[in-house]
């Protein structure tokens, strides 16, 4: 029984998804969405629970045993991840109605939801899959689904935008194709477990070696790590916000899961770090992005901006962590994961529920926010202080189990730079709340004002605000409980 | 034995519960603004009083340092330098809420509930800074007391308040982020945990190593407010009087040299230090660093023209003397420390008091106002050089014995000529400027008019009269307290 739920987990959000063409009532189709993503949430819970207690599962599709036939495998890893997943698409589901019916046409709004089901979909087959050929599948299932939901706005530069990622997004699909290619030529076989277990013999082999470069070429352009961010920041910027959160917390996420995978996982940390030496490439264009797009977020006057160049900055850090090369800082990384998961996402939903208060993410139109959205701006301070590494959040945990990493090595340069970095980003995270605790200088009637600005206020927006409150809480707990975490994220890589 | 244990852990939680309980009291009777300081001042001062009894059951235990675990997973560290530093926290906050009785009566710009929540709050943290077992909880309480005093820096919202706000927060957590978490980490990275024990834990790393990361401790601790890291002090009184006097004249402040004395003692080890602490021109380093940034404030103090920043000056001054006691680093010198934070404290307090009694009287914050104020308010005004005969240093005031005291210990066993000399030059320096006021405050010559008292006079003789009284006495028997400090001191183990 358990094990159908494996395959129910992919195939529902698509069959759903599909037939939303012919269901053309806006808020029947969002609310049957919503029950959708509940239910794989739910079932997504219920697998992850089922590995914990009994180990690792299998799934064969029709009953075909690899490494002929395809092959879900769940690991506590990607079980855990694959639950964090779903909880950010329910929680972006439940909490933007307002915003979706805000931003998007009610006629596009059944397309919109099939084809962010289907993104969904395409994600946790993604993370589920021990196949490399059923692996590139799903990347393209869930490219081509999110090339087409950042297409839909209001902001007619989000269809260049889109066009861009879908350019870019082939190649690094393309580059991934190959890759797999050549390890196929050299292994002559598909499946993980079996490449795995043949891995020694064919280790000096140039084309497994090849083929890791490129796979891995592939996996950072979709990740957005730094000289190849251009395409994040552009689609990001112009979309619409119900779906940034969301595309946040997975689409380039999901990467960077992958690249923990192929590291460490898959070829090992000796094959990656020592024969290879990855951890060079890794560190360079981490520190880059950390010391680049925190800079750019600083100077932002555009709340989603500084946003999005933050989310740059923060998969430098999980890049730096990743490129340490052992065990403790893939666990480093893996908090950061969760960190920008939870964290980002979340402000990515305050801003949207911002926009609809004041109409804009300028930070002249921010000013005075306490005053209208004392909830709101309390919930950007706890978010903001993740991002920024003050104690008792995930950030803080993160940012010093990857400091102690970076001592133990004795990488004092790279340390100056987390350091530094993780001033700007307190600087650039205090520059917004400083706007929403205080008044425009010389206003001082702007606290009379009454809520004029938009159409919502912030007691229409309680239920969202739970929503988000509730990642922040798991956010709290995580960072608070840190020794029992950092265990548990030890215990998920073994 | 046993049933000590038991009895001081109780006493510990209600010493930990008073200020949250006020901080409680102030949210839930914001409706009876009038009413919320008086349940504050006695809880407060009850807890003040619960620290002697603390005291007294210290010492029958008869051991100098010891681990208690509060409640389940909570530990607590206790020995007479912390039970010293909360003593003199929690009196001086008991005698500031009563100080604020009248004061916030009297100033209706400041709101009573956000006053009360955030001081209790910070005072709150400095507890728990205190008894922090090991260095990681001590920098997690040391950031949330930065944050939580931050609202009452920028009380007012004004231009002025927002942009010394914001220097001061950035100062204070730069300085943590950048130089105390490095060091904190090191140590936690090469010795696996930062537990504060009897004799230290780092005594095995190399010289060098050791004065690099006592550097780093030294300006990380930007609350100590050591000279190139000093600047948001004075950027800090524009905070309401009450608030400088309790937090940047005690709590913060002390906190910081707390730390310090705590890491010589319990991190690194005085006999330690004492022999491995680099050397420069036969003088150790960290006393050239602690004299230089002595002779620089006490320089500037000199040409202060606002009452608020020559005190800040004069701050810095003293906590300077105080870290050049410790820095000769022995046993002796600890005490010095300790005392001289103490008396300190009781001086300090009390020219803010008195300095905010005269500013609500007649709105003067200029020093040059202060002429001829000895003949209209005598008896505040007796205080008031009371207080500042004790900061000079002169003898039966609380200030000669400290000094006199770090006199001793620079001439123990063999003479630190270093520390001599620029104690005294600091000495004369400090009589300087506070006789310069003392000189025009009993000048009868040029006598002004000052208009708005009569408006007042009515209403001062209360609670604000009776707090500056209680602390001047302080200062005046300083010798009783001196010797129960000197007893408590005893008891600590080298």
């Amino acid at each position: 029984m358990i094990k159908n739920l494996v395959i129910l987990e992919m195939l529902l959000p698509i069959l759903i998804g599909v037939s939303h063409i012919v269901n053309r009532r806006a808020h029947l189709v969002y609310l049957v969405t919503c029950i959708t993503n509940v239910v794989v949430c739910v079932a997504a819970v219920f697998i992850c629970i089922h590995v914990f207690q009994s180990g690792d599962m299998h799934y064969y599709f029709g009953g075909w045993l690899p490494p002929a036939g395809i092959e879900f495998k769940i690991t506590k890893f990607n079980s855990v991840i694959t639950c964090l997943i779903s909880v950010i698409s329910t929680a972006t589901f439940l909490h933007g109605k307002n915003v979706m019916f805000d931003e998007i046409d009610i006629s596009k709004i059944n397309s919109f939801c099939g084809v962010f089901l289907i993104c969904l979909a395409g994600f946790i087959g993604v993370l589920l899959t021990n196949d490399f050929f059923n692996l590139y599948v799903f990347i393209e299932i869930s490219s081509l689904a999110s090339y087409s939901l950042i297409s839909i706005s209001k902001d007619k530069s989000s269809i260049k935008a889109a066009f861009c990622y879908l350019i870019i997004g082939s190649i690094a699909a393309t580059f991934i194709l190959i890759g797999i290619a050549y390890i196929y030529s050299a292994s002559g076989t598909l499946n993980i477990d079996d490449f795995i277990s043949k891995l020694p013999n064919i280790q000096e082999s140039n084309s497994v070696r090849i083929g890791y470069c490129l796979i891995l070429v592939g996996i950072l352009i979709k990740s957005g790590l730094f000289p190849l961010h251009t395409w994040l920041v552009d689609s990001y910027k112009s979309t619409n916000s119900f779906i940034v959160p969301f595309l946040n917390g997975t689409s380039s996420k999901i990467y960077i899961f992958l690249a923990i995978n192929l590291t460490y996982l898959i070829f090992g940390i000796h094959y990656s770090f020592h024969h290879l030496n990855i951890s060079f490439i890794f560190g360079a264009m981490g520190a880059m992005a950390i010391i680049m797009c925190s800079l750019a977020a600083l100077y932002q006057s555009n709340l989603r901006n500084m946003l999005i160049f933050s989310t740059v900055s923060q998969i430098g850090y999980t890049f730096v962590a990743l490129g340490l090369g052992s065990k403790a800082s893939a666990v480093a990384a893996i908090m950061f994961l969760f960190g920008n998961i939870l964290a980002k996402s979340s402000l990515f939903m305050l801003a949207s529920n911002i926009y609809l208060n004041r109409r804009s993410y300028d930070m002249s139109k921010l000013h005075n926010l306490k005053s209208h959205m004392p909830i709101v701006v309390v919930l950007f301070a706890i978010n903001g202080a993740s991002i920024a590494g003050v104690p008792l959040t995930i950030g803080f945990s993160a940012k010093i189990s990857l400091i102690i990493e970076l001592i133990k090595k004795d990488m004092w340069v790279m340390l100056a730079i987390v350091l530094c970095s993780s001033l700007v980003a307190i600087l650039y995270i205090w520059k917004f709340m400083e706007t929403f605790l205080y008044s425009k200088a010389g206003s001082i009637n702007d606290s009379k004002r009454k809520d004029g600005f938009g159409v919502y206020s912030e007691r229409e927006l309680y239920f969202p605000l739970s929503i988000i409150a509730f990642l922040t809480g798991a956010n709290l707990i995580c960072g608070v409980f840190f020794n029992r975490f950092a265990e548990f994220l030890n215990n998920l890589i073994l | 034995m046993n049933s000590f244990d038991h009895k001081i852990e109780h006493l510990i939680l209600l010493i930990l519960a008073s200020p949250l309980l006020c901080a409680s009291l102030a949210l839930m009777l914001r409706k009876f603004k009038t009413y919320i300081s008086i349940p504050i001042f006695i809880i407060s001062f009850f807890s003040s009083l619960v620290t002697l009894i603390v005291i007294k059951t210290f010492f029958s235990l008869g051991i100098g340092f010891v681990n208690i675990e509060l409640f389940y997973g909570v530990v607590i560290n206790l020995e007479p330098i912390n039970l010293i530093f909360i003593t003199m926290v929690s009196f001086l906050w008991s005698m500031t809420n009563l100080y604020s009785i009248s004061y916030l009566n009297m100033n209706k710009e400041i709101i009573a509930v956000k006053f009360y929540l955030f001081l209790s709050l910070s005072i709150f943290c400095t507890f728990c800074i205190a008894l922090a077992p090991n260095l990681i909880v001590l920098f997690v309480f040391y950031e949330f007391l930065s944050l939580s005093t931050y609202p009452l820096v920028s009380h007012l919202g004004g231009d002025e308040e927002r942009k010394s706000s914001r220097v001061y927060l950035y100062t204070l957590i730069g300085a943590s982020v950048v130089f105390f978490l490095p060091a904190i980490l090191y140590l936690m990275s090469h010795i696996g945990h930062t537990t504060f024990a009897v004799g230290g834990i780092a005594n095995f790393l190399p010289g060098n190593v050791v004065t690099v990361l006592f550097i780093l401790f030294l300006y990380g601790v930007a609350k100590s407010a050591i000279v190139p890291m000093h600047f948001w002090l004075p950027k800090a009184m524009v905070a309401s009087f009450p608030v400088s006097a309790v937090l940047h004249a005690v709590a913060v402040v002390k906190s910081g040299i707390f730390i310090m004395i705590k890491i010589s003692v319990y991190i690194f080890g005085l006999k330690y230090l004492r022999e491995n602490i680099s050397e420069f021109f036969h003088a150790n380093i960290i006393t050239i660093l602690c004299t230089v940034s002595l002779l620089i404030s006490s320089v500037i103090a000199l040409y202060q023209t606002r009452i608020k920043s020559l005190l800040a000056y004069s701050t810095i001054n003293q906590l300077s003397i105080c870290l050049l006691a410790l820095s000769m680093f022995h046993p002796l010198a600890v005490k010095a420390a300790v005392i001289h934070m103490v008396s300190h404290a009781l001086g300090k307090i009390t020219l803010f008091f008195a300095s905010g009694y005269v500013y609500c009287n007649s709105r003067i914050s200029d020093l040059k106002d202060f002429k001829g104020l000895g003949k209209k308010m005598k008896f505040i005004m007796a205080l008031f050089t009371i207080a500042a005969l004790s900061i000079i240093g002169l003898p039966i005031f609380g200030g000669f014995i400290s000094k006199a005291y770090i006199y001793y210990a620079a001439l123990y066993k063999s003479v630190n000529y270093l520390v001599l000399i620029s104690l005294t030059i600091s000495v004369l320096m400090t009589a300087h400027y506070f006789i310069k006021i003392l000189y025009s405050i009993y000048d009868q010559k040029s006598f002004i008019s000052h208009k708005k008292e009569e408006e007042y006079e009515h209403k001062l003789l209360s609670s604000m009269t009776l707090a500056i009284l209680f602390t001047s006495c302080g200062t005046v028997f300083y010798v009783f307290i001196y010797e129960y400090i000197l007893m408590l001191m005893d008891l600590v183990e080298y």
